[in-house]
């Protein structure tokens, strides 16, 4: 193949890994970074770098059996281990989804309180009207805008060198893996962990690439893009919690709301960062609320075994809207319910996620070294060892973090 | 396998009769029925055998129908000695394995569903596979939800107008003489291959005549119709594609394609593509 056919196939392949990716940048996870630099300082930016790790590998599974089986995750399970453990697998999937979605109503909250609009207002009309253009099919009339607003977040690369921070520290906090002595600590680990590796990314990317109809020979050039899509995600989560470990991890300053995340912004922004940070908040929290519960409406159906899309009309699809509409009414409910703390929503949801991810990720494990389902595509003895040392330091940190809560 | 008393044909749940407790011709616990073996011959498949797992034995062993009698709970009972080894034939599926839980095109109302029971009908040859459940009263019965499974409604697709999307049923379907596909005008040819994981679309299209494999290409969506092509081998896809060219050009833009869930909303991520 020629350099320029080569470049041309990537092209054609490259979406799934750049999408599930980056969209780990949105709200929670903006603030999950945060709160790991602000709070902790350099010294957990270890696991940063191992969960990128484990994405690009976890994401490369995902594509791989999305792929070779031509299915998304949910419906292979019920392929494969039928439907008891479906509803398990649907159950931390769901519960998962509905915890970041949350997050991200959060997140459109925190943004418009800065502007002053209330949320029980604000987040109600953001969630109709970005449900209204996803299931109108006229999403992408604005996804653009969205995707310009949620760019904001790179200004973090400038903060961060503008900060000054202690490249020493950083480079040292990347590869020497402090463990986690306190609880807070070892829940910005598992926290970090379930922002990066989100259950909602994995289940996305196997069915985009199902979606895309992508092909065998296309793997290589999507394990480019699940790659990009991993490092890019990393690199900016990264330089979000160097430039909070060099202004409000130095000056002790703890993330209580938005306004004090937006700090680290200063910097670069000065008097307008409060602004910048707003805006990303908004635009990445319109983007992943309206993918989200498109792609949770879409596993529900998966397990119940239809071919629901938006094409089809309320009546003859009830599963897919009647799952669509319930997890965003119970999300916007959550945020708006008086008082309920927005920063809490966003960091614990991430923490959740790691909890739930735990059994999603040991079903694709299985999956994937299972010859009947993967024929020569099954996972090999370096894949296997792979996955399982992630499962087990993931089901670690989170018994960790519970034996420290509990004590 | 015979049934006793009803003069009526019975018919039987795969999930009924997997996980059941076989006697030996002495009454004695023998083992429990783990998977259905059935031929894919004739539009109905016939229920060849029984995949026992014998009591204190991890190794499931085929139990011929000839050696088991009685069915229903707790009448399942074997007339001699389990043989050792063997497991499915050449020609033969196992209902558990590589039916249940499997996507499913229904060619008569052109959808693609997951089965969540098999419907075995007791005729005078024996079994035989008559239909699949792929409603909601197959999953909460699964579930264990029994009331609500008895409220929710019953959807079934009788086997003969049905293609399973991949594996082994669907290889073994497509050398049938009696096989849905074999029965499909180009139009319903197009819609089964719309649905269908690209390698199994490939295996449908080479199993049936060249032309009206290019009359339902013809019909899909020109750049579904590429990718179908290229799934094929390389000779064989030439002589579609020649067929297709032969054929009056009209060829719609708006033509049959896959189900494209992300690709309205996401459209500016690649998914100009196809």
């Amino acid at each position: 193949m020629s350099r320029r056919a080569g470049l041309a196939a990537l092209l054609a392949v490259i979406g799934p890994g750049l999408l599930a990716g980056l969209s780990d940048d949105d709200p929670p996870g903006i603030t999950t970074y945060s709160i790991l630099g602000a709070s902790h300082g350099y010294a957990l930016l270890w696991v940063l770098a191992a969960s990128t790790v484990a994405l690009i590998v976890f994401h490369e599974l995902g594509a791989r059996m999305g792929i070779v089986t031509g299915q998304g995750l949910i419906g292979l399970i019920r392929e494969r281990y039928g439907v008891r453990w479906t509803a398990l697998a649907l159950l931390a999937l769901v519960g998962a989804n509905l915890g970041t979605l949350c997050g991200q109503f959060a997140g459109i909250a925190a943004a418009l309180g800065m502007a002053g609009v209330p949320r029980g207002i604000g987040v109600p009309l953001a969630a109709l009207a970005v449900s209204v253009l996803v299931l109108r099919g006229s999403f992408n009339r604005v996804e653009h805008v969205l995707l310009l607003l949620s760019s904001v977040f790179v200004a973090y690369v400038i903060a961060a060198f503008l900060a000054h921070p202690d490249w020493g520290a950083t480079a040292r906090g990347l590869v020497v893996p402090t463990p986690p002595r306190s609880r807070d600590a070892a829940l910005a680990v598992v926290a970090t962990i379930g922002t990066t590796l989100a259950p909602w990314g994995l289940a996305f990317i196997q069915s985009y690439v199902v979606d895309k109809r992508l092909r065998p020979r296309d793997l290589r050039f999507e394990r480019i893009d699940v790659i990009l899509g991993a490092v890019l995600t990393g690199v900016i989560g990264l330089f979000v919690a160097v430039a909070c470990a060099a202004t409000l991890h130095v000056s002790h300053v703890t993330i209580h709301d938005a306004r004090d995340a937006a700090q680290a912004l200063e910097p670069l922004a000065g008097s307008a960062a409060a602004t910048l940070f707003g805006v990303g908040l908004l635009g990445a929290g319109l983007l992943a609320a309206s993918v989200l519960p498109l792609s949770t409406a879409y596993s529900v159906t998966d397990a119940a075994g239809s071919e629901a899309q938006l094409d089809d009309k309320v009546r003859d699809a009830p599963l897919f809207y009647g799952a669509f509409s319930v997890i965003v009414l119970v999300a916007v409910a959550v945020v708006c319910i008086p008082g309920a703390p927005l920063i809490p929503i966003l960091f614990l949801s991430q923490a959740l996620n790691a909890v739930l991810l735990i059994p999603l990720i040991i079903f694709m494990r299985n999956l994937a070294r299972d010859r009947r389902v993967m024929g020569v595509y099954v996972l090999g003895r370096a894949g296997s060892l792979a996955t399982l040392v992630t499962i087990v330091l993931i089901a670690a940190s989170v018994a960790l973090t519970l034996v420290l809560t509990i004590g | 396998m015979s049934t006793t008393g009803d003069a009526h044909p019975e018919v039987v749940r795969l999930t009924d009769l997997v996980g059941e407790r076989l006697t030996d011709a002495a009454g004695a616990h023998a083992g429990r029925v783990v998977d259905v073996v059935a031929a894919v011959h004739g539009e109905h498949p016939l229920v060849t055998a029984l995949m026992i797992r014998p009591r204190r034995r991890a190794v499931p062993v085929r139990a011929d129908r000839t050696l088991v009698a009685g069915l229903g709970p707790g009448a399942l009972r074997l007339t001699g000695p389990l043989p050792d080894g063997e497991g499915e034939r050449d020609d033969e599926v196992l209902l558990r394995r590589d039916v249940l839980d499997v996507q499913v095109v229904d060619t008569a109302s052109r959808r693609m569903a997951r089965v969540g029971d098999v419907d075995l009908a007791l005729t005078a040859e024996g079994l035989r596979v008559v239909a699949v459940d792929v409603g909601w009263r197959a999953i909460l019965r699964r579930l264990g939800l029994r009331r609500l499974a008895r409220r929710a409604s019953r959807d079934a697709i009788d086997w003969e107008t049905l293609h399973v999307a991949a594996g082994r049923a669907h290889a073994l379907q497509l050398r049938s003489s009696s096989a849905a596909v074999r029965r499909l005008d180009p139009d319903e040819l197009a819609t089964l291959v719309a649905r269908l994981p690209a390698a199994s679309a490939g295996d449908v299209l080479h199993s049936v005549e060249p032309d009206r494999a290019a009359a339902a290409l013809a019909t899909l969506h020109p750049d579904l119709s590429a990718d179908l092509l290229e799934a094929l081998p390389p000779e064989h896809a030439r002589r579609l594609a020649g067929a297709m060219g032969r054929r009056p050009a009209g060829a719609p833009a708006g033509g049959e394609r896959p189900p494209r869930r992300y690709w309205r909303v996401l459209r500016g991520h690649g998914g100009r593509r196809r």
